[in-house]
């Protein structure tokens, strides 16, 4: 489903960030990229959404390569991501419903249906009686389900989650990280991105980035 | 199709939920929009109020050749060859004395006192009518007939007609230019507005590219935005100038206004209200387009 062939990053003036990178990963796998801060963990995911292009290398989703997308057909292809953003990107001048709605509005489901799977995606990270509430007045942990709430109200065929579970004590941790596992189990296609291996348990297939390799 | 309309009704949602966030300074900025834009109605109206005068103004301004009484029948007979051959005479009509005495006589109810008259004071008169309106050919008419010996007075109406109608079309090329500035001024004004909403905007606008948003999904509450604003200007300039009409405007058109003539007001048609706020409805949006286009489709 994903496929990195020779990928170096660097951003403009910098060193480079990943060097030569080769990695594949199939349909419905669950993999988890650790590395310490500042390693690359972020970047890779970006590349991954085309949210960043690759300096050399090339980036495949699907048979396609990322990086020779028209600028047009780059939002068809994040719509069918779900990306949970370490910094979480939160809308606070819409309501916890709101922020889940935003994805559904912008791949043009009916206001019903966007409705009816925005709710069901705050069902399952446990917030449906707080989607009236404001994300301020939501602690850590909460905004960081629903972040996750977000990036699965439209079922993406493929998550990508930078640092789910970062500041969580283990029992939050635990269960974001048991909701992950869930929508693998379902088919969806998940990568996790963590500084903390411990977090993670070692049955899922795990890559690591030190000095701009994988490892 | 399905998908677009969808995403049409999600747009005039965010509009409206974005008007009600702030209904206070939208409705100061569409108050404000809307004055300037009766500004522009009251020059449009104007401009057809001095075009109905012109349009009252004879089409054809007719020139009086009044004879000399004392004039041999020669020099008449000279005078009436040279009427014949004016260039571009339309028509040509004889009064003599006799017949504008009596004429008068019966107007003026003289009675029995014309008639002590000693003699008739009244010249023969040629009322000429050219084809066309045009000051130097009747500047070249009036040369030609008051050079005969036949002739006592070339008098026309024409030459002030043909200025009148020059000052009105410089009038309306005043106006139009003026319309033309002030609409501009109005685009830049939606185009602050919205440029406003934009820059408050920008968190989200970057969070929805990110999870896949078109430039369009993004571009289109801005524009319908700016399409709201435009028409609720329209119609607020649309109330004000009627409240003008109803209130201010009888009070100078008593001024203005011959006995007998129609009024100078010109009121706005129904259709041409429509027109008209539709028109700033057309700005509102091509301001916020302009807007759009410079802060997110760089
Ligand atoms: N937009 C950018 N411009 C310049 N440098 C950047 C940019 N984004 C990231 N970097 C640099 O790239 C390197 C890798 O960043 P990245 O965010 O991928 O790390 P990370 O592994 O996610 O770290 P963390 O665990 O702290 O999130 C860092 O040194 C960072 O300073
Ligand atoms: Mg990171």
């Amino acid at each position: 489903m994903i496929r990195f062939e020779e990928v170096s990053k660097h951003y403009s003036g910098g060193k480079d960030i990943l060097q030569g990178v080769n990695l594949s990963l199939e349909q419905g796998e669950m993999v988890v990229v650790t590395g310490q801060s500042g390693a690359g963990k972020t970047t890779l995911l970006k590349l991954m959404a085309a949210l960043e292009r690759p300096s050399h290398g090339s980036v495949w989703l699907n048979e396609q390569n990322i990086g020779h997308l028209r600028r047009s057909a780059v939002p068809w292809l994040r719509r069918n991501i779900g990306f949970v953003f370490q910094d979480h990107r939160l809308l606070f001048d819409r309501d916890v419903l709101g922020n889940v709605l935003l994805p559904l509005e912008v791949a043009g489901f009916g206001r019903k249906d966007a409705l009816a799977r925005a709710r069901a995606a705050l069902d399952k990270v446990g917030l449906l009686d707080r989607e009236k509430s404001r994300p301020v007045a939501l602690s850590g942990g909460e905004q960081q389900r629903l972040c996750i709430a977000r990036a699965v109200a439209t079922r993406p065929p493929l998550i990508l989650a930078d640092e789910p579970t970062g500041n969580l004590d283990r029992e939050y941790a635990n269960s974001i990280l048991d909701m992950l596992v869930n929508f693998n189990r379902q088919g969806t296609t998940v990568v996790i991105a963590s500084h903390d291996a411990d977090t993670v348990t070692t049955k899922h297939r795990t890559v690591r980035i030190h000095r701009g390799k994988l490892t | 199709m399905k998908a677009w309309w969808v995403h049409v009704q999600y747009a005039w949602r965010t509009v409206f939920r974005r008007w009600a966030e702030a209904p206070f300074g939208h409705a100061l900025t569409v108050l404000g929009l809307g004055v300037s834009l009766i500004l522009l109605a009251v020059l449009f109206m104007a401009l057809m109020g001095a075009q109905r005068v012109v349009d009252g103004l004879p089409a054809q301004g007719a020139v009086l050749v009044y004879a000399n009484p004392h004039a041999s029948d020669a020099d008449r007979q000279q005078l009436s060859a040279q009427i014949d051959v004016l260039p571009k005479l339309a028509r040509k009509q004889f009064i003599s004395r006799a017949a504008a005495l009596s004429e008068l006589t019966q107007k003026l109810s003289l009675g029995e006192m014309a008639h002590q008259l000693p003699d008739n004071p009244l010249p023969d008169t040629w009322v000429l009518t050219p084809s066309v309106l045009d000051v130097t050919l009747i500047q070249q008419w009036t040369q030609t007939l008051t050079a005969l010996p036949a002739v006592m007075l070339v008098q026309s109406d024409t030459v002030w007609v043909g200025q009148l109608r020059a000052l009105v079309n410089t009038g309306r090329h005043v106006v139009l230019l003026l319309a033309g500035l002030l609409a501009l001024g109005l685009v830049s004004i939606f185009g602050l507005a919205v440029r406003l909403q934009i820059v408050a905007r920008l968190p989200e606008i970057d969070v929805s590219r990110m999870i896949g948003a078109t430039d369009h999904f993004i571009a289109r509450p801005f524009l319908y935005f700016g399409l709201l604003e435009g028409l609720l200007a329209g119609l607020v300039a649309v109330f004000g100038v009627w409240l003008l009409t109803v209130d201010m405007l009888p009070r100078l058109d008593v001024l203005l206004r011959y006995e007998g003539q129609t009024s100078l007001i010109v009121l706005p048609s129904l259709q041409m209200q429509a027109v008209f706020v539709l028109a700033s409805a057309l700005l509102g949006w091509l301001g916020a387009w302009l807007a759009v286009r410079q802060a997110l489709w760089r």
